[in-house]
């Protein structure tokens, strides 16, 4: 027996159950946003421009669909339409885009060792560095509904909130391809194609601007094997007066994709990410740049 | 990959502080009767009675570590250069025990391993082979228990959030140590005080100085209480008298706490001040371990210097010691140099008439530098014993260990703080081998016209002084790696003339380092 083997305490046995392991997630979340937060409020002029970019937004939506003819296709009312769309898609993309932008900017800013060495669940660390950013896009979509309201969204009221559930299962599953991401950039520490690539299939396949209807049928396919699809066209059947009428995917069909999403991806995200650190362990990259 | 080590491995085991509760100091009983064994300092009463019993094992317990890095696979190097084409050893089977309350410190050139060997520790880079046990927790199997036992503090102060102030740098890395919030607060106004940075809680990391900033980080290894520090060149970016401050609260706190502490170091003074607990090691492998003592007795071959009122006296001694005795004789202005480790009582009625127009007499050791260097350059003895020692006795009263003097301000020579110690009594210190004897003090070490105790040592402090008489000529500007004269005392590289700041040249090459592996110059790791 080794000497380091004789000096080895028995594995202490770990705390299983859920709540004190959910209890300690939730402190090293909280930790995360309240980082996060004084962050923000140290450069507050940056703070105050990104909470004013979703004005800009709304009301651009507001004259293009002054141009656009709304016909059955987009449930009667484009605004409407693409604006809920775009609350959406900000929803998910904070989720897919900030798990390996964060982690970029850690690594870069040479803290990310001094998180690791912190006893804290390594695969904590993307969720924890994300929860700002995460919880900003929230508000800031909100706070793009209230505008939008005035100057004619319309909404059901009764579908809010499947159209909410819906909105979760699919940030669960855009988490889930945010945590791949991260996996991603644990190993190539710089840009990330993997968010590149997907970032441009959404825009131009998942039904943010017009239907997916409109895609010719290849693209179409393509199109429903992305998770922002099912999520986009579910909010809008459960949100949109009229969103039923709405071609494309039932919203059963769009909460079982998003479920089966989150029940496969998620795993497989976890244990790519998983293995991403024990290649940085092994070739000694973890924390460099 | 390394096996891991199971509890089934040792059965029984207790741990290093036999029934000792293994809960982080928040997370117990404030008067558990199962408290913890480690004595307890009066400003600590959540740790354990000051009657209990003292640890008897090791906290930090490294067993034949070897680190390969190997070429990145195809794949990965699509995504992330490396410029590692064939395996590179970083580590290479290396045995280390740390004790509680020893402060022991890694010296290398840049690239010997030391970064990897703390990333290790610290569950950062998985070993290739070899245990690494922290606290009796197997640091490969379970690296996130392994990690609250451990302190630890970068290399760089980039670590800190700059924008933050003290107080959130702490409070932040408080909450992901799981520190509740009800003693936080609390502890945060704790440690500040510890470190010293306790009136400037509210300022930020940009407005504190290097020194400041390195005193957060530890502050921050601090916050959980931990077991071992491991402290990656804490003092890399601080003026000398911080650094010396700084590593004397250090020593203050592992004796105090019973903390193991490791660290790298580049700094002479540090590395002569621990010592009794320093650790050589070059491309990987252990050099040295052990006392410096015991390299001064196996490498050091002090000469004999003698100064004369004039040149054409020196000159004229000389010629009468080589024709009186086969010694190897120097002469360099003045003085001559008498190799061989000769006694003064043997030289110098040798000098017959010439005696009169004799000065003074030095019998001057090889610089720590230039020790170093050699050692580094392999021409001393490698250490065939791993660097395990017998648990330290338990001192008679708690207290620091000894450092060197405090440099006076404006020293710009590291090394020269490392002043000559007089010979202590008997004891395993005094001991040399092959019966050799002490090394005196030089007549004139602390007065005479030298400065910080040098005697009339040359003004650039090198040992030999500068062969003028094409002795032991040695590149121009050379200078070990490991001198620290720029004036900052900032690491390894301050080659080049004037390194001490007036004028002359300390005549040794450079350590072997700069043809090393290629990886970890700055911080370790293959890229």
């Amino acid at each position: 027996m080794s000497t380091a083997a004789a000096h080895l305490a028995p594995r202490p046995r770990r705390g299983l159950g859920l709540v004190p392991r959910a209890k300690r997630a939730w402190q090293v979340t909280s930790a995360f946003t309240w980082l996060g937060y004084t962050e923000e409020l140290a450069y507050p002029l940056n703070f105050a421009l990104k909470q004013a970019q979703p004005i800009f937004t709304v009301v651009v939506y507001y004259f293009l669909s002054l141009l656009v003819d709304s016909g059955p296709n987009v449930a009667g009312d484009y605004y409407s339409f693409v604006v809920v769309g775009a609350v959406v898609l900000r929803m998910l993309d904070s989720g897919l885009g900030s798990f390996s932008s964060t982690l970029e900017a850690t690594v870069d800013q040479g803290r990310l060792e001094s998180l690791l060495i912190e006893p804290i669940r390594w695969k904590l660390i993307p969720f924890g560095l994300a929860s700002w950013s995460i919880l900003t896009s929230a508000i800031t979509a909100a706070f793009m509904v209230l505008l939008a309201l005035p100057i004619g969204l319309h909404v059901s009221l009764s579908g809010v909130l499947p159209g909410l559930l819906i909105l979760v299962l699919g940030i669960g599953a855009s988490h889930a391809l945010g945590i791949v991401a991260a996996a991603v950039k644990l190993l190539s520490k710089r840009g990330n194609p993997f968010v590149t690539i997907y970032g441009m299939a959404v825009v131009l396949l998942c039904g943010l601007m017009f239907p997916v209807s409109s895609l010719p049928g290849p693209l179409q396919a393509a199109s429903y094997l992305l998770p922002p699809t099912y999520a986009i066209q579910g909010v809008r059947r459960t949100v949109l007066p009229g969103g039923e009428e709405l071609t494309g995917p039932s919203t059963l069909t769009s909460v079982l994709a998003l479920a089966a999403f989150c029940v496969i991806v998620y795993p497989v995200s976890l244990w790519l990410y998983g293995r991403a650190v024990d290649v940085g362990r092994k070739y000694g990259t973890l924390a460099g740049y | 990959m390394p096996e891991r080590i199971r509890p089934s491995d040792r059965p029984g085991w207790e741990g290093p502080h036999e029934g000792r509760d293994r809960r982080a100091w928040y997370d117990r009983p404030s008067a558990s009767p199962a408290a913890p064994t480690r004595p307890a300092p009066a400003t600590r009463s959540r740790r354990e009675p000051p009657s209990a019993p003292r640890p008897v094992q090791p906290l930090v317990v490294v067993d034949h570590l070897t680190k390969v890095y190997e070429p990145s696979p195809a794949w990965m190097k699509l995504l992330l250069k490396s410029s590692i084409t064939e395996p590179v050893t970083a580590v290479a089977d290396l045995s280390l025990e740390v004790w509680p309350g020893q402060v022991f410190a890694v010296v290398g050139p840049n690239g010997a391993g030391k970064s990897t060997l703390f990333r290790v520790l610290t569950g950062l880079i998985t070993p290739t082979s070899g245990r690494v046990a922290l606290a009796g927790i197997d640091v490969v199997g379970d690296a996130r228990t392994a990690r609250r036992h451990i302190g630890f503090m970068p290399a760089e102060d980039r670590s800190l959030n700059l924008r933050h102030t003290c107080w959130q740098n702490l409070a932040f890395h408080g909450r992901l140590q799981g520190i509740p919030a009800s003693k936080l607060r609390p502890r945060i106004d704790e440690v500040l005080e510890t470190v010293g940075l306790g009136h400037v809680p509210d300022r930020t990391g940009h407005a504190l100085s290097s020194g400041m900033r390195a005193r957060l980080q530890l502050a921050r290894a601090l916050l959980h209480e931990p077991d071992i520090l491991i402290l990656d060149e804490p003092t890399g970016t601080i003026d000398p008298i911080g650094a010396h401050d700084l590593l004397q609260l250090v020593q203050r706190l592992a004796a105090e706490r019973q903390l193991a502490v490791l660290l790298s170091s580049h700094r002479l003074e540090e590395i002569d001040a621990l010592e009794d607990n320093v650790l050589f090691i070059n491309k990987g492998e252990v050099v040295h371990t052990g006392s410096m003592d015991s390299l001064r007795a196996v490498m050091e071959q002090p000469i004999l210097r003698l100064r004369f009122d004039t040149p054409a006296s020196a000159r004229a001694a000389l010629d009468h010691l080589v024709a009186a005795r086969d010694l190897p004789v120097t002469i360099d202005g003045t003085e001559v140099h008498v190799g061989g480790n000769p006694s003064p009582g043997v030289v110098l009625p040798r000098l017959g008439d010439h005696l009169a127009r004799l000065e003074a007499v030095d019998r001057s050791r090889m610089p720590l530098q230039e020790l170093i260097s050699r050692l580094m350059r392999g021409e001393g003895p490698r250490s065939d014993t791993p660097a395990r020692r017998p648990a330290p006795a338990p001192p008679a009263a708690p207290g620091p260990r000894p450092v060197p003097a405090r440099p006076a301000a404006g020293d710009t020579a590291s090394w020269r703080g490392a002043s000559w110690r007089p010979p202590a009594g008997p004891g395993p210190r005094d001991a040399r081998p092959n019966g050799a004897a002490p090394t005196p003090p030089p007549p004139a070490r602390n007065g005479g016209n030298g400065r910080n105790g040098q005697g009339w040592l040359p003004s650039d402090g090198s040992w030999p002084p500068p062969p003028t008489n094409g002795h032991d000529a040695a590149p121009s500007g050379a200078r070990g790696p490991l001198s620290n004269g720029n004036g900052n005392g900032r690491g390894p590289a301050a080659n080049g003339a004037s390194a001490n700041g007036n004028g002359h040249h300390v005549p040794w090459g450079p350590l072997p380092d700069a043809d090393g592996p290629g990886y970890g110059t700055n911080g370790g790791g293959p890229r």
